[in-house]
């Protein structure tokens, strides 16, 4: 364990990547700590001030603080995104040991759904879905969930195909274990590193799609300060007073790639070819 | 039904072919590969019954077969006096208890993310069989009996040795106080040193346990040692079956001769001057074995009515069985 971490932090992308998702879930648990502006304030008097030693990053065109929006927007942003992959994971988790394990007519009826889901690419099948629904962030959610779940389906059924070959599984049924523990508890550990690599990576996805979803209007509503809804009404004053939509979108890219470098070190990590 | 001679478990023609599935079958013909082809033996009370053959002669897939890891193509196997394919799944899991097995690889064969004491602790939750601590207790007992240290319980399979971890597959294998274990090479991956404490181990336990093996190995050094009697296996059939002295002193098979020939004599002084009459020839594919005698294109006394027929195993002499048309 502790060679481990000696293994990772030893990786400068990766260090920075975790203190900067510290920093962003620290964000989103206590606001308080890191502003006293409250993000919903309305302050016409100051409205589209640069940024100064007053406002950090600048005000709005409602003369909100920038800062404080993207710091109360960390809560919605990263607890949303880590929703949506939770679920995704755990959905498919299940439904691809099921199909992997059990094979033939169960194995192909679910391997045809996710086939079906697969079609579409991600985020147009996400913006069908919350068009259908209605505008608002929770169901954006559970588009986004619905999209992904048939992704860790397809891995973690590969998976379990590799792993029912091996002779500790053959063991396991020659002790007499049960077919839905073999699978919980002999399968899905060893599956384990493959899923939480994607995972890692698919949070610094679903942060972006979350954005995207909102940028375009499908997402959260104003004056929910969601990166993503404040680019949106951002946009057309990036002329004049960049701040405005910059901040927020340099912020999403940051957030998305700390996830992307701890991801791509824990699958350095996790690679049993890794020698040292 | 109980059986009441010395019988514990027997194999009345058993078949195993696997399909080998290819789309150009439905115009070519099915593929079929015979591994197992009609075998008859079987195994008393309290005995070691070795099993030897090439790589590929179908040995392990007659062990998996009477464990009912798989399901024969055809034949009966009995297993003390009932027929284990005429039970249910649920049945089934409860033979478990009466026969386990051995694996090869003591690599692999462990969950290398569970404790061994977890491992074998197991084996007792699947059957719902004691509390928690007694489960703890039998298996460090168990541990015990196999020469490692109980202590050892909360540690993962790597940090252990080969030979270590063959033993505690030992450990879980007799975890269910089976009657009959399936022994599938058991010391191949070991070491020379190791597999002789293995082998003894192996021999304690029998004695002390009242258990029954099927030792199935390829090394004809060591199937001497522990066996009472000896099966040779050729692509699928038995081709010869008697006790273990009787084998190696009056070989019939012609098979049989030259594979004790072919093992090595220790003294280099010895070996190097024996004539060897080296087996020649590759293994037939299993796809589409010889017509009659599967030997016969290895074989040196050979007759038209080797290709013609296939040799059924006979008895020739006190318990020797041998399936050869010169005999």
């Amino acid at each position: 364990m502790y060679r481990s971490l000696k293994y990772f932090f030893s990786n400068p992308l990766a260090t920075i990547g975790v203190i900067i998702i510290a920093l962003f879930v620290l964000m989103s648990i206590a606001p308080q700590l890191f502003t006293r502006y409250d993000p919903y304030g309305i302050n016409t008097a100051e409205r589209l001030r640069p940024p100064s030693f007053k406002n950090l990053l600048g005000t709005d065109e409602m003369g909100r603080d920038v800062y404080s929006r993207i710091v109360y927007g960390s809560r919605l942003t990263i607890s949303f995104s880590v929703s949506v992959v939770l679920i995704a994971l755990a959905i498919g988790t299940v439904v691809g040991g099921i199909s992997g394990y059990y094979g033939k007519f169960v194995d192909s009826v679910i391997m045809r759904s996710t086939d079906i889901f697969l079609a579409f690419p991600m985020f147009v099948l996400a913006m069908a879905i919350v068009a259908a629904l209605g505008r608002s962030l929770v169901n954006s959610m559970l588009a986004l969930s619905l999209v992904w779940w048939a992704q860790y389906a397809r891995l973690m059924r590969g998976q379990v195909l590799v792993a029912k070959q091996e002779l500790y599984i053959q063991a396991a049924r020659a002790t007499g274990t049960k077919g839905h523990v073999i699978l919980f508890r002999h399968i899905l550990p060893n599956c384990f590193s493959p899923l939480l690599i994607k995972t890692t990576l698919d949070i610094s996805m679903a942060i972006l799609l979350l954005s995207g979803l909102s940028f375009i209007g499908l997402g959260a509503e104003p004056p929910t300060p969601e990166w993503g809804a404040i680019i949106t009404t951002g946009r057309k004053y990036l002329i004049g007073y960049w701040w405005y939509p910059t901040f927020p979108g340099l912020t999403i890219f940051m957030v998305s790639i700390a996830f992307n470098f701890v991801g791509d070190t824990l699958s350095d990590l996790l690679d049993p070819r890794r020698t040292s | 039904m109980k059986n009441r001679n010395g019988i514990l478990v027997q194999a009345k023609h058993l078949t195993k072919h696997y399909e080998v599935k290819r789309w150009m079958s439905l115009i070519t013909g099915k593929n079929i590969i015979r591994a197992v082809d009609g075998l008859n033996f079987s195994i008393l009370r309290g005995e070691t019954l070795g099993l030897v053959g090439e790589s590929g002669c179908g040995k392990s897939t007659t062990g998996r077969l009477l464990l009912g890891l798989e399901a024969p193509t055809s034949g009966e196997i009995i297993f003390d006096g009932e027929n284990i394919l005429h039970c249910g799944r649920n049945a089934l899991r409860q033979l478990k208890r009466k026969m386990q097995v051995i694996f090869q690889d003591p690599f692999s064969s462990l969950n290398p993310r569970m404790k061994i004491g977890s491992t074998i602790e197991w084996v007792f939750k699947n059957f719902d069989l004691y509390s928690r601590e007694e489960r703890r207790r039998r298996a460090a007992q168990l541990l015990e009996m196999v020469g490692l240290d109980s202590k050892s319980m909360n540690r993962y399979p790597h940090e252990f040795s080969g030979g270590q971890r063959q033993r505690i597959g030992i450990a879980r294998a007799l975890a269910l106080q089976p009657k009959f274990i399936v022994a599938d090479e058991p010391v191949s991956s070991l070491d020379v040193s190791i597999q002789a404490q293995i082998l003894n181990l192996l021999k304690d336990l029998q004695n002390e346990l009242g258990l029954t093996y099927l030792f199935i190995t390829h090394d004809l050094r060591i199937v001497k040692h522990v066996s009472d009697r000896i099966a040779v296996m050729y692509l699928g059939k038995i081709v010869e079956l008697a006790k273990s002295d009787s084998l190696y002193e009056s070989p019939k098979h012609p098979y049989t001769q030259k594979l004790i020939e072919a093992v090595p004599f220790p003294d280099p002084g010895i070996e190097l001057n024996r004539k060897g009459v080296l087996i020649t020839g590759e293994l037939p594919s299993p796809l589409n074995p010889p017509s009659g005698c599967r030997f016969r294109t290895r074989c040196e006394q050979l007759d038209p009515i080797c290709s013609r027929e296939e040799p059924l195993l006979k008895e020739t002499g006190e318990n020797h069985f041998v399936a050869c048309h010169h005999v």
